[in-house]
């Protein structure tokens, strides 16, 4: 009867202690020591993954009601551990690391609902760690994986941002609108694809520079370096061909000529330097329009 | 009659003493020691470990109270701490828990061995010799790869008078350390044979011609661009001086130009002979400490 007693209290103060666990980890994480709570979570796992209600399990075997499903489920102690894993990384901004945490689990038998939700946290951690083109080759494999259950409109985002990033634009473009078509709210919505980042020509830059001093800048929206550039490289030829006159062959050569030789070339390399910048900048601020106008519709 | 109760004793209700029992198994700290018992602590770190995640793994076990550890559990944390700082480079710490490791232990050696490395590495020879020192090696194998890491520190201190010693004990048997060997001969003669190039007469040689004393430091490129404007302002200086006189403003500012970079070549030809020296040194101390490490690595994995 003692003996009874106490192998059930002992039974009871274990499912109590992994439950402290898990509630630990989310204290941690509430207090923003993501390292920590990351560890909790992760004793969490190996806790439950060890343990025999949860072994992996064949495709096609019969899953037990009751504690089996929750635990596989999206409410199962062992999943919860596995998202307060995963938003420990994403606040350390570790994405590649919970991309490979989560990679880890892909094999493991959850249910249909858990596994969608993983792979999202998946493709989210993908775009957030900067690779598009697996983020896009991830979401285009989601109907293989989840026949019959198409990707959540998050996702569908994350495609379009991915093609936007990658300057993709008509796939892009393609995208947005059935993604804009299908939403309720399609009426209010401009189509920001209608007027795509107009990209200025490096080349160009550079052969205006070339042959205008100051021209490539000008060129790249820059008209105050443009006259900069102008007047110095005008200093120089008038320095040079003063020097020369005045019989000053050497200073007409080594200052004047050197002057203009090396701000010329110098404005050649910074009008390329413009346009680069100019461009990111007009692909950067199409990308956030793009991004604050989906994201709304997504709220 | 019992023997040893006082008269009128009882003995206590068992079912009180259970209670008792279980309320001092749930004060705090035990229940945390039972809740992590030092053993699936080791475990769980091992988990982590094989997940590479090597500085979770080092707070799972900093935070272990070690009070009531068996010498036996002691050492086997200082080698877990001590190998798991060392995967991620945390060398000082490393080398701190590695030596903690007691004779006793089965990774002994290896954790000495290590311990001397990462005090190489940190440029503590003094201290690796002593640890290397501390070891008794338990055969002519593992002596032979203890005198490869005293060839390895010699080489790195320069005490080349301590090398024939040590050269004398290779017998390039050995699968493991057969290449480093002959290796660290390659790196001796390197070393030895280097001319050490003198700063004063590099200074000498970039008065006379400018850049000059770079290029005998062994930086060509750097001699070539010092070349060329100092030359074109001393041309401009003389055109000044031939034209306008010395007491010109043209002859006083590019006269002041080159004199500065004049000097300034010189002062730079002085220090480059330094700066070329310590870069080879460097070159070869970083073969050097490779080709200690992998040894130790083939040895004890």
């Amino acid at each position: 009867m003692i003996i009874r007693s106490f192998l059930t209290c002992t039974f009871l103060c274990a499912i109590f202690l992994t439950e402290a666990q898990t509630e630990e980890a989310d204290s941690l994480y509430r207090l923003g020591r993501y390292f920590d709570a990351s560890i909790a979570y992760e004793r969490v796992l190996f806790e439950k993954s060890g343990s025999p209600s949860l072994e992996l399990r064949r495709p096609g075997e019969t899953e037990a009601a009751g504690s089996e499903d929750r635990a596989k489920g999206p409410t199962g102690e062992l999943f919860t551990a596995i998202i307060g894993k995963v938003r420990c990384l994403k606040r350390q901004q570790l994405f590649d690391q919970a991309v490979t945490f989560l990679n880890g689990w892909q094999s493991y038998p959850f249910s249909n609902s858990g596994r969608r939700e993983l792979q999202s946290q998946q493709i989210l951690c993908t775009y957030l760690g900067g690779h598009f083109e697996n983020t896009l080759s991830l979401v285009d494999r989601w109907p293989y994986l989840h026949a019959g259950s198409p990707p959540a409109p998050a996702l569908v985002v994350l495609k379009i941002l991915s093609l936007n990033e990658l300057q993709r634009w008509a796939e892009a473009g393609a995208a947005y609108r059935t993604f804009i078509a299908q939403q309720p709210a399609m009426v209010a919505v401009p189509d920001l694809y209608e007027h795509l980042p107009h990209l200025k020509s490096v080349n160009k830059a550079r052969w205006l520079s070339y042959f205008i001093p100051g021209g490539g800048q000008f060129y790249a929206g820059k008209p105050g370096e443009a006259l900069l550039s102008v007047l110095i490289q005008s200093a120089g030829i008038y320095f040079a061909v003063l020097s020369w006159e005045q019989h000053y062959y050497i200073s007409a050569w080594l200052v004047g000529a050197a002057l203009f030789g090396s701000f010329h070339m110098g404005g050649v390399r910074r009008s390329e330097g413009l346009v680069q910048e100019y461009n990111r900048k007009k692909i950067l601020l199409f990308n956030e329009q793009v991004r604050a106008q989906l994201m709304g519709l997504l709220q | 009659m019992r023997t040893g109760s006082p008269p009128g004793y009882r003995p206590a209700n068992p079912y009180w003493m259970i209670l008792l029992l279980l309320f001092c198994s749930l004060t705090p700290r035990t229940l945390r020691a039972q809740q992590f018992p030092f053993s699936k602590e080791l475990r769980f770190a091992q988990y982590l470990q094989d997940k590479d995640e090597w500085k979770e793994a080092i707070r799972v076990l900093e935070q272990l109270d070690t009070s009531d550890l068996t010498r036996d559990q002691k050492d086997s944390l200082n080698y877990l701490l001590g190998w798991a700082a060392y995967t991620i480079k945390e060398l000082e710490k490393a080398g701190y828990y590695l030596l903690s490791v007691s004779e006793a232990s089965p990774q002994y050696y290896k954790s000495r061995f290590f311990s001397a490395y990462c005090q190489t590495f940190l440029g503590r020879t003094d201290t690796a010799r002593a640890i290397l020192e501390s070891v008794a090696p338990w055969d002519s194998v593992q002596r032979e790869l203890r005198n490869l890491q005293f060839a390895g520190l010699a080489l790195l201190k320069r005490d080349y008078a301590a090398w024939p010693a040590l050269r004398a004990q290779f017998t390039y048997s050995s699968y493991v350390f057969s290449k480093e060997e002959q290796k660290m001969e390659g790196y001796y003669t390197k070393l030895s044979g280097f001319r050490r190039r003198s700063p004063l007469l590099a200074g000498l040689y970039s008065a006379l011609v400018p850049g000059l004393g770079k290029v005998y430091a062994g930086k060509k490129k750097q001699g070539i661009a010092a070349f060329l404007p100092i030359v074109s302002l001393a041309a401009l200086t003389y055109e000044a001086y031939r034209k306008d006189g010395v007491k010109s403003a043209r002859f006083i500012g590019f006269g002041t130009l080159f004199s500065v970079f004049y000097i300034g070549n010189i002062w730079g030809s002085t220090l480059a002979v330094r700066i070329k020296r310590n870069e080879f040194y460097k070159e070869y101390d970083n073969k050097i400490l490779f080709d200690m490490h992998i040894p130790l690595r083939n040895f004890f994995n």
